[in-house]
């Protein structure tokens, strides 16, 4: 409005009325469903009342949709309030149509609609529309936002990689085999398990609607356009690991979709680091970008594992990270909201919990050090150039956190039995995957020990510790003008 | 709860007041604040307008919290986790003791992990501070003193049959590991100049004196106990710091002349040779 973004007219009273509405909306969820959840109980909704199938049973209420529906309403919420007052990013038409009014005042509805319809669906088709409706919403914002330049190249890029790759998706949904239906009920039901090519074009469209690398050109369109701030954008691509956990419900997965779905997750987190060591943290608008994308991609990496794998709960602590990274990120409205969301995710995963939980903790820790760091080091000012060396050292880390026995048997025990006078019978040669490797001389006297995963979580904490203390400390006692302490005292 | 589940929740459980308490915690705490009274801090005598007397009183200690913030948090705390895992006495027992070459290679990682070549200073605004040890700590010098001083602490493993030589029992039997304490305490010697000025140079100081120190630990007297005994040997090898560079004809902000180093340098890697070679000789 100078003031505002068409379709942020804050001196409107209906985008005051906006929020109110959605925060009613979740109040009424958990004042409807949450005794009958924290019962146990759960039970199916229809479109309509009387609806015949399989429209009677489109939606259900169970404890994951009602914690996701209270979430995304008021994520939905926060977002538009926060919209609402948005000023930066463009430039307002002089006499905007009524439609285009309409319209734009109207995204607000489809992206609440859209979440909550996801949250509750418990077919795959509604939840796939779900998705579309909410992403739908996006684009009268983006729209706004991007008035007055020249948006032909952003809407393009967003149309091809937010909505295209959702269409062989919903063929593969209808038509592939071995794939029970859109109206196919969660596991207990009718489930089918997921192949790895369906489990490969999901994770496909995750990444791309997620705003992972490589496909977090859109996202950071998206906050380049909107002032650095994800709106609803950010809330879109955080939808992207729900609909993941909902689909894990709709169908539980095969051993090799688990896989299938692990591998680009992790090839995204890693690209991204990478993308992020590169480029440093000095364009501040797109932090929250990165930030988003690495929660989709350590998300997905988490539900790709959570599934009974022997690498359960590894993707917990991916989730535990990405959480992390949302205190750091400056848009911290939405911090609630993630990091309630990483709670329960993490609780989820902590019941699948298995060897991975721990061995992992390893590269989530010196990740999020990385990260750290580097946002550090970029606060300087100056852009430096990363310790390139480092990062081949991080992806021999994740691979060790993701099979440390790979390690242990192809590493340490060779060096350990070419040391020189050995340190012990070769058939003494033990791992204990708990604390790391273990040499027992034949009198069962401990020889040597590599606790390193121990160690390795220990120093997580003290950089943490230290890290808190840092901030203490240069909040009480350094201000701004004794930055550089005076020598003369 | 699986049984390596629980083994590792019990090794992160033991190491937890190891590294709050002590030897790390309020233990290094201790330490460093008494290796932060190190002569020479301060800024120039008669500088400013400000008396002399007061400027330099504590100046250590007053810039610590500056230190702090420049600090690099990944190098800090995995010194600092060395330090907390030493094999010292009267320190909580690990359910599975970290070996000498793991603790080794914690502080070399520590190493590694500092952000900024110690050839460039880290707080330029605290030069005049603590004077112009840019000059003193050449990376290439540095780095080949640290050498010395991972050699010297692993050099007594080569006369054993294991890696868990940390202990005393072990270590303090032997030449080599009197050869390696007197190769540690010549680096010692090198780095304290460093130590009282760098906050994780600090920290490892005190790290490389545990595992150094081996032998001593073995020795506590009856009366003390174990932390006390850790605490009187750090506080005498701060003292013996402060008189060699005293005895040395260090300047007027504590750093020694480039002879002193050398010889200290050679000094470091030739104890820790004859350890070496004494370890391989089984004496």
């Amino acid at each position: 409005m100078p003031s505002g973004l068409p379709g942020s007219p804050d001196r409107s009273p209906v985008w005051r009325l906006w929020p109110a509405g959605m925060m009613a909306l979740a109040a009424v969820q958990v004042a409807l469903f949450a005794p009958a959840v924290a019962q146990g109980r759960s039970f199916d909704l229809g479109v309509w009342p009387g609806a015949p199938a399989p429209f009677d049973s489109l939606y259900r209420v169970d404890g994951l949709s009602v914690v996701l529906g209270v979430l995304w309403t008021l994520a939905a919420a926060v977002t538009v309030a926060t919209w609402a007052g948005l000023e930066a990013g463009g430039v307002s038409p002089a006499t905007p149509s009524r439609a285009c009014r309409i319209c734009q005042a109207g995204w607000p509805l489809l992206l609440c609609g859209g979440l909550v319809s996801m949250a509750y669906a418990r077919h795959l088709l509604p939840l796939y529309l779900g998705w579309e409706v909410a992403g739908l919403a996006m684009w009268p914002a983006l729209l706004g936002a991007w008035q007055g330049r020249k948006p032909a190249v952003a809407v393009a890029t967003v149309a091809v990689l937010v909505h295209a790759p959702g269409v062989p998706l919903l063929v593969l949904l209808f038509a592939a085999p071995g794939v029970a239906g859109p109206f196919a009920p969660p596991a207990g039901g009718l489930a089918q398990a997921w192949s790895p090519v369906v489990a490969a074009v999901l994770g496909l469209v995750v990444l791309m609607r997620g705003g992972s690398w490589p496909f977090d050109g859109w996202l950071r369109l998206c906050a380049g356009g909107s002032g650095g701030r994800l709106t609803p954008c950010g809330v879109y691509a955080l939808a992207a690991p729900c609909l993941l956990a909902k689909a894990l419900i709709a169908a539980p997965w095969s051993a090799a979709g688990i896989w299938v779905l692990a591998l680009p997750g992790t090839i995204s987190l890693l690209g991204l680091a990478l993308h992020v060591g590169e480029q440093g943290w000095a364009a501040s608008s797109l932090w929250p970008a990165a930030v988003v994308a690495a929660l989709v991609a350590g998300a997905m990496m988490g539900f790709g594992l959570a599934g009974g794998s022997p690498l359960a709960g590894a993707g917990a602590m991916w989730l535990v990270v990405a959480g992390t990274l949302w205190v750091l990120m400056p848009f911290r409205v939405l911090l609630s909201a993630g990091m309630l969301a990483g709670i329960w995710l993490v609780s989820l995963g902590a019941f699948e919990m298995r060897y991975g939980l721990i061995t992992s903790a390893l590269l989530p820790s010196l990740t999020l050090l990385a990260l750290c760091t580097d946002r550090d080091r970029s606060g300087s000012g100056a852009a430096r150039s990363p310790h390139r060396w480092l990062w081949p050292v991080a992806v021999g880390l994740l691979l060790a956190g993701i099979y440390p026995q790979m390690v242990v048997e192809g590493v340490v025990r060779p060096a350990v039995q070419a040391m020189a006078g050995g340190v012990g019978a070769l058939s003494a040669v033990s791992t204990d995957p708990g604390v790391g490797l273990l040499v027992r001389s034949p009198r069962q006297v401990v020889l040597a020990a590599l606790p390193a995963t121990g160690i390795a979580v220990t120093a997580f904490i003290a950089f943490a510790c230290l890290y808190w203390l840092k901030r203490l400390v240069v909040r009480l006692t350094l201000r701004p003008h004794r930055l550089h302490p005076d020598p003369e005292g | 709860m699986t049984t390596e589940l629980a083994s590792f929740s019990d090794w992160v459980l033991a190491a937890l007041p190891r590294l709050f308490i002590y030897p790390g915690g309020a233990g290094l705490v201790a330490a460093l604040l008494v290796l932060r009274l190190w002569p020479g801090l301060g800024p120039e005598p008669g500088s400013g307008s400000v008396p002399v007397g007061r400027a330099r009183h504590m100046a250590g200690l007053r810039y610590l919290p500056y230190e702090l913030s420049t600090a690099s948090l990944p190098a800090l705390a995995v010194a600092w986790v060395g330090v907390a895992l030493l094999p010292l006495p009267g320190a909580v027992p690990l359910p599975l003791p970290a070996d000498r070459l793991a603790l080794a290679g914690v502080f070399v990682a520590s190493l590694l992990l500092e952000d900024r070549p110690l050839s460039l200073d880290p707080a330029p605004a605290l030069d005049s501070v603590y004077g112009s040890w840019r000059t003193y700590a050449h990376i290439h010098m540095y780095a080949l003193v640290c050498t010395g001083m991972t050699l010297a602490v692993l050099a007594p493993l080569a006369g054993g049959q294991g890696l868990m030589m940390a202990g005393p029992e072990e270590v303090g039997a032997s030449w080599a590991g009197w050869l390696a304490a007197g190769a540690v305490l010549c680096g010692l010697l090198w780095l304290s100049p460093l130590a009282a000025r760098h906050l994780p140079d600090g920290v490892r100081w005190l790290g490389w004196l545990g595992l150094g120190a081996a032998p001593v630990w073995a020795w506590v007297p009856a009366p003390l106990p174990g932390p006390a005994w850790v605490g009187v040997v750090c506080v005498a090898t701060i003292g013996l710091a402060v008189v060699a560079l005293r005895l040395s004809g260090a300047n007027a902000r504590g750093l020694p002349g480039p002879y002193m180093r050398t010889v200290w340098a050679v000094a470091l890697w030739v104890l820790a040779a004859l350890s070496l070679l004494a370890a391989l000789v089984g004496i």
